[in-house]
């Protein structure tokens, strides 16, 4: 039925994807894609949440949240918590038995981001959101593991892929479920999987994370030295002490000597001042002839160069009674070196830096002449 | 008990032909009598008051009859006079960190050539003057005691310690070993003054060199009061002839040095007396220079052609270098220079003789003359007398319990306090003792 004018070719093949979809999609070829209408069931979106802006991280929270009421449900049925909703989100009962709040941390920011595959950053307010619901979960804990020895009701069947089942795959949810048997289980299942994962040493053995009073605030060597760091705005100190020997001769030379950068004390910190603060820690500890002190500084000016020197001897101090201490050269007193120095404030870093310029305005704080007109 | 001289052990160090006062008197390390407490504003004070000052002049309060009315408030000035002299019989092993006074013969001699500033305002603070008897002091008195019979060319050293080590100090407590064992102490409490173009310089051709006339007749009065005892002791061996002056051969020093001297014939007179005292075979001399780095560089002052003149071209600098060189000599006697480095004027030769290679790295851009050459060498012919940059034990003791004597230190000095000056310090004789003074705990 070829046409022998250029319009009539063209009537021609308009007509024809009219014709070949009655037909098959075997016919010969034509000028526009050839459409089946044989489609399978429409795809539909896996949750409503689909259409919002974050539809990963709102489907997440919206599982973990009707995994806490769920959660919460069956422990208010089995009489271990007073409601199912609680105003402060976590009962207090059991909160010294779960971990150091530092301690049990969740992944940072990108990281939880790029597991939720967000698309972008999470922001400051949807992460605080995330983690106090997976706070209020970690709460339930304790509680799930009473549950769990009770023999009735048994627990609920949770997801416990909140992520993966927020992809939406075609099964549905069902697949994310765990077992109903645990609902500890299933709760630390959950709670794994938004956890930052343990710090490896480089054999490969995991590291806690120390945190509070057992943190080590030095380290001592083979030799006995002692080092530690001490910093204070953009300054830096490594300072090693060292138990002075000046028992032989202490009738002519005083020992304990300090050096900073391989100077002497009162070269490197003319200003009384800075020489007393570098060397604070050692008259709070009547410790001054009992050790050598050396220290390496950099950055900063003077007097932040010497608060640091400050609290890294104070830290090193507090390190080498704790060694001494843990040895069973010394008896731990009622009030340790470690006591004594914090309230003089020289273990703690402090945080205070330059605050930036900001835009509009002269320096951080100083505004520009303010004008009425 | 310490020895004493007999009287005439010292008619036989001291010959005079008059009897001296102190001859008749025996000599006792301590007072015979403890001195009565002193008012302040009474006369013997350092820093005595003006007569006529402007002040509270209202009737109550009028003139010196009613005394000082603070007297009922404030504390008597402390008693010092059971301080010991510093003696040279009293030197021994066991007086490292004893505290000694000067001898009024010393503070005499003090006053009449001058200390370092630094050291005259530290001394003003109490009624008697006192020092620390140190390890570098019996290291010092013994070096003049074995330079007692050979010549200064064989005992030429230079006091090396960083600054605030106690140089000057112990210069001057070997000036005050040196005047009690009966040696001849030509001392001068800075060399600068000799370089800074401070007195005139006119050239003279006679000698193909600058003269400073007010300079050499500064010094000539300065050392014949330092020495008055030794200047009248000792003759002249030959006639001088300056200008129309003649001094016959076995004039007394003292005349040849300060009777009729100008300014004209003062550089001669001076070159005189240092040739005589050079000759003389009785008494050693001792020649102290604190502050002496400016003689290793080149002056302040300039030629007619504005060019600066070397240290070497003048007079004064000129022959004090000869004896710290050893081109001249006494015939017994010993030369002491120390360097001060907290001076402005520095000296390339000195800063590289003193300290080692790394810390003078000089620039291949930075001229220092051809006449480095000339200082460096006469450096390296002296012998360095070291100094320990930190106090000892004792010696620390001693600076606190000289403060304390003239309540220099305000507060109770307990071993922890001792402790934390002495680190923060790091034992530094200067530093530490201004810490002790500065401290205001009550």
């Amino acid at each position: 039925m070829a046409s022998r004018t250029p319009l009539g070719a063209l009537k021609q093949s308009v007509q024809a994807p009219r014709l070949a979809r009655a037909q098959s999609s075997t016919t010969t070829s034509s000028f526009f894609p050839t459409q089946s209408f044989s489609q399978p069931r429409q795809q539909l979106p896996p949750n409503s949440l689909w259409f919002t802006a974050r539809p990963s991280l709102n489907a997440t929270l919206q599982s973990l949240q009707t995994t806490l009421t769920a959660s919460r449900a069956h422990l208010f049925k089995a009489g271990l918590l007073p409601s199912i909703n609680s105003s402060l989100g976590v009962d207090a009962e059991f909160s010294s038995t779960l971990p150091h709040p530092r301690a049990r941390r969740w992944m940072a920011t990108k990281e939880m981001a790029t597991y939720l595959r967000n698309g972008t950053d999470l922001k400051s307010s949807q992460y605080k959101k995330l983690t106090s619901v997976l706070s209020n979960l970690e709460g339930l804990l304790p509680y799930a593991e009473l549950a769990d020895q009770l023999p009735s009701p048994s627990s609920p069947s949770l997801v416990v892929d909140p992520v993966a089942a927020s992809k939406g795959a075609l099964e549905g949810q069902d697949a994310f479920r765990g077992d109903s048997v645990s609902l500890r289980a299933q709760l630390e299942d959950i709670l794994a999987r938004f956890q930052q994962p343990q710090a490896v040493s480089s054999t490969g053995i995991a590291v806690d994370r120390v945190v509070g009073k057992d943190r080590r605030l030095g380290k001592k060597d083979k030799e006995g030295r002692v080092m530690a760091v001490g910093r204070r705005k953009e300054s830096g100190a490594r300072v090693w002490i060292i138990p002075a020997q000046g028992a032989a001769d202490a009738a002519e030379q005083i020992p304990g000597r300090v050096l900073v950068n391989s100077k002497p004390l009162p070269t490197y910190f003319p200003l009384h001042t800075h020489s007393a603060a570098a060397i604070q820690a050692l008259t709070l500890t009547s410790s001054l002839g009992s050790f050598n002190v050396f220290a390496i500084v950099k950055g900063g000016g003077i007097a932040a160069q010497a608060d640091a020197v400050a609290m890294g001897v104070a830290r090193a101090l507090v390190e080498w009674e704790r060694c001494e201490v843990e040895a069973g050269r010394i008896e731990e007193a009622t009030e340790t070196w470690r006591d004594l120095l914090k309230k003089a404030k020289l273990i703690e870093r402090d945080p205070r830096m330059v605050e930036r310029k900001k835009t509009g305005q002269l320096k951080a704080r100083k505004k520009f002449t303010w004008v009425k007109r | 008990m310490a020895a004493r001289l007999s009287t005439s052990q010292l008619a036989r160090v001291i010959p005079c032909s008059r009897p001296l006062l102190v001859a008749t008197r025996p000599l006792s390390s301590s007072a015979s009598r403890p001195a009565p407490p002193k008012k302040i504003g009474g006369k013997n004070v350092l820093w005595g008051k003006k007569k006529g000052a402007t002040g509270e002049e209202d009737a109550s309060a009028g003139g010196q009859g009613l005394g000082n009315v603070l007297d009922e408030v404030t504390l008597p000035a402390p008693d010092l006079s059971s301080l010991t002299v510093l003696q040279p019989e009293t030197l021994t092993a066991d007086a490292v960190g004893d505290v000694r006074a000067f001898s009024t013969a010393t503070l005499a001699t003090f006053k009449a050539v001058g200390i370092p500033p630094l050291l005259e305002k530290e001394f003003s603070f109490s009624r008697r003057p006192a020092t620390v008897v140190r390890g570098a002091t019996l290291e010092a008195s013994s070096i003049l005691d074995a330079s007692k019979k050979s010549s200064s060319k064989d005992s030429r050293h230079v006091i090396t310690g960083p600054a605030g080590s106690g140089k000057s100090v112990l210069l001057l407590q070997t000036l005050a070993y040196a005047q009690a064992t009966g040696w001849v102490v030509l001392y001068l409490p800075s060399a600068t003054p000799a370089l800074n173009s401070s007195t005139p310089h006119v050239y003279s051709s006679t000698q193909a060199l600058f003269d400073q006339p007010a300079l050499s007749l500064q010094l000539l009065s300065k050392f014949t009061a330092a020495n008055k005892v030794a200047f009248k002791a000792l003759r002249t061996r030959q006639e001088w002839t300056f200008g129309d002056r003649v001094v016959k051969a076995g004039t007394g020093l003292d005349e040849l040095a300060t009777k009729s001297v100008d300014e004209k014939s003062a550089t001669s007179v001076l070159e005189a007396l240092f040739d005589e005292l050079a000759a003389q075979k009785t008494h050693p001399v001792l020649l102290g220079i604190d502050d002496s780095q400016a003689l290793f560089a080149t002056s302040s002052y300039v030629d007619p052609s504005y060019e600066a003149v070397e240290s070497f071209s003048l007079t004064v600098p000129r022959l004090l270098l000869e004896y710290i060189s050893g081109v001249k000599a006494f015939t017994t006697g010993s030369v002491m220079i120390a360097p001060s480095l907290l001076s402005t004027r520095k000296s390339p030769a000195m800063t590289r003789f003193l300290g080692d290679e790394k810390s003078t790295a000089s620039s291949a851009y930075t001229p220092v003359g051809t006449s480095f050459d000339t200082y460096t060498e006469i450096l390296s012919g002296l012998k360095q007398l070291a100094v320990p940059p930190r106090l000892e034990r004792k010696e620390a003791v001693g600076v606190v319990r000289m403060l304390q004597g003239w309540r220099g230190v305000r507060e109770i000095v307990s071993d922890q306090t001792f402790l934390e000056r002495y680190v923060a310090t790091d034992g530094s004789p200067r530093h530490f003792r201004r810490s002790l003074e500065k401290s205001v705990e009550l």
